[in-house]
């Protein structure tokens, strides 16, 4: 058993989008779906023109924060909405009832209904692709190509993800509302 | 049967033809047109018929559904609470007020389970996996056991003792199901608006008021019985203490909301101040009017507190489609300050034809459950 999270070195994002298309094709997500699973938010460039701040552009990878006291599983009627024995946040479709009360829980937006299934979706690490096949990286972290995201074991000191956030600074979205996510973005 | 249901002997479905009688069975047979319009479009298209998004995943369908669960639990409150404390002006409405409140429940079900995705699945595993930490699952906990109890406390009206026990259970009941219903929306702790105790006290409060606001217009408009008119005058007293409280935490509500721009409360409380819908309709309606008429209306007879009742149950409805909307409208991001995505607007949604096809139309489905528990049950004392 694992306690997997993500360190996203946010500051080298070239808003690509390889990672979007890497988890519709790893993960069959709808072709043409926005913002489904994962998403790169871009920070408007500061100034007015022509004296416009170009380094101030800044893109922000984002996802399901896997939260280790989760909103959307709370609110979630049926348990269909459940922590793996990762500590991965994930959805039982068989269960979901489509009631929405987990996107309206989620304070970072992301979940989403799949309209094939009617049932509400979210990024689940690749639990049940790639992880479940034994490999041991997302296919986001796998196909970036200027290495932001960095995906391991939390629990485990020797990982990677251990040794970035023991030695730099980082910061969770929305901290203050007692989530702990497990997303870490790197300064 | 008659015995164990108290069924009229001769039932009969004729009614007098009086203005108002025919303007409700138009009104009826209208809406349950419509509703079920709304009911082919979503079993063609299925949620896809709805304006709900992502962004704004409750809508017009949720708010409609309140509405009937809060005028449910009020009539099902202000009955039990009638026999078990033996209020001597509000006895004589009990059953009514306990059928009244189990009608509007199942109206209320006719909106929620075509909003619910998979309502076969939420019986199933809200059973098998339920999960107490949910607001929602706890309503589907207490709504069966207010129906089991309001239902017997109506078999029972007449055998003394047991009758008030399960009054007092129904009574129970009926306020955990609206304080639930309220902390659907309170326990949304990214919500700052809604976050916090505001709806769960609210939910009670007006449910109440619905209550009697449903009574009275039904009561006075249809029936012309002294012993009822007793009863409304019992009830037009204690809006004015609900209405009272009710106002008190609005405005110390929407002060606190504006008090020190808090960013992803402000944005809601200007917004939702800025339409009609708010100030028109949910305070003006729903609080204002019939306050006014049950203070400076008649103290010996209902006055015109018939009429305001009209406009209460409007801007209930108003507040209901307001706790959703400012639940909803502001974005998440603003919360994340700089470093999340681009900057949102207020999140827009306007309800589809479905939508509101759905919602009123289960008015006419309430109206017409009424009609036949009138003609088949027994709701008179004196029978």
């Amino acid at each position: 058993m694992a306690r997997y999270g993500m360190a996203l070195d946010y500051k080298n994002c070239i808003n690509c989008k390889a990672c979007e298309v890497a988890c519709k094709e790893e993960n069959g997500v709808l072709l043409g779906a926005d913002k489904h699973r994962i998403w790169v938010g871009v920070a408007e460039i500061k100034g007015e023109y022509p004296l416009l701040d170009l380094v101030s552009s800044t893109f922000y990878p984002s996802q399901c924060q896997h939260c280790d006291d989760a909103p959307c599983q709370e609110v979630c009627p049926t348990h269909a909405t459940y922590y793996d024995e990762n500590g991965v946040v994930r959805v039982d479709a068989d269960k979901c009832i489509l009631c929405s009360y987990c996107m309206n829980a989620c304070p970072y937006d992301a979940r989403y209904v799949d309209d094939r299934t009617m049932t509400v979706d979210k990024c689940t690490f690749c639990s049940d692709t790639r992880l479940a096949r034994g490999d041991t990286t997302t296919a986001c972290q796998n196909t970036c190509p200027t290495k932001v995201r960095i995906f391991g074991d939390l629990d485990d000191p020797n990982s990677e993800i251990s040794e970035v956030l023991r030695t730099r600074n980082h910061f969770s979205l929305k901290s203050h509302l007692g989530t702990n996510p497990k997303l870490f973005y790197l300064d | 049967m008659n015995e164990l249901i108290p069924l009229k002997d001769n039932i009969n479905f004729k009614f007098k033809l009086s203005g108002f009688n025919l303007l409700l069975a138009v009104s009826a047979i209208v809406l349950s047109l419509i509703y079920a319009n709304g009911v082919i479009n979503f079993l063609t298209h299925g949620h896809h018929a709805f304006g709900v998004t992502r962004e704004h995943p409750w809508g017009f369908l949720v708010a409609a559904y309140e509405f009937f669960v809060a005028i449910s639990m009020g009539s099902i409150a202000i009955g039990s609470a009638g026999l078990f404390f033996e209020i001597d002006t509000i006895k004589p409405l009990v059953k009514r007020l306990l059928i009244f409140g189990f009608l509007s429940l199942i109206a209320g079900f006719s909106v929620f389970l075509l909003e619910i995705g998979h309502p076969i699945t939420m019986v199933i595993y809200t059973a098998l996996s339920g999960n107490p930490m949910s607001a929602l699952f706890w309503l589907g906990v207490f709504y069966p056991l207010t129906m089991l109890f309001t239902l017997l406390t109506f078999l029972s009206y007449s055998k003394g003792n047991s009758a008030k026990f399960l009054a007092m259970l129904a009574l129970i009941f009926a306020n955990s199901s609206i304080l639930t219903a309220g902390s659907i929306f309170g326990n949304i702790n990214n919500s700052p608006i809604a976050s916090g105790v505001f709806y769960q006290i609210q939910f009670i409060l007006s449910g109440l008021l619905g209550g009697i606001f449903v009574f009275t217009i039904i009561s006075s408009f249809i029936h012309d019985d002294e012993k009822l008119t007793r009863g409304i005058l019992t009830l037009k007293k204690a809006s004015i203490a609900i209405l009272s409280l009710l106002l008190i935490m609005y405005l110390v509500k929407y002060i606190t909301g504006m008090y020190g721009s808090m960013p992803g409360k402000i944005e809601a409380v200007e917004h939702i101040m800025n339409t009609p819908k708010y100030w028109l309709y949910e305070v003006g309606f729903g609080l204002i009017i019939p306050i006014l008429a049950a203070v400076f209306g008649s103290k010996t007879k209902v006055g015109f507190f018939n009429i305001a009742s009209f406009f209460g149950l409007i801007g209930l409805m108003f507040s209901r489609i307001n706790v959703v909307d400012i639940t909803e409208i502001a974005p998440k991001q603003p919360l994340m300050t700089h470093m999340y995505q681009t900057p949102v607007s207020i999140i827009k949604y306007a309800p589809t034809f479905t939508e509101l096809s759905i919602g009123l139309g289960a008015i006419g489905i309430f109206i017409i459950l009424l009609f036949i528990a009138e003609k088949v049950l027994i709701l008179d004392d004196n029978h």
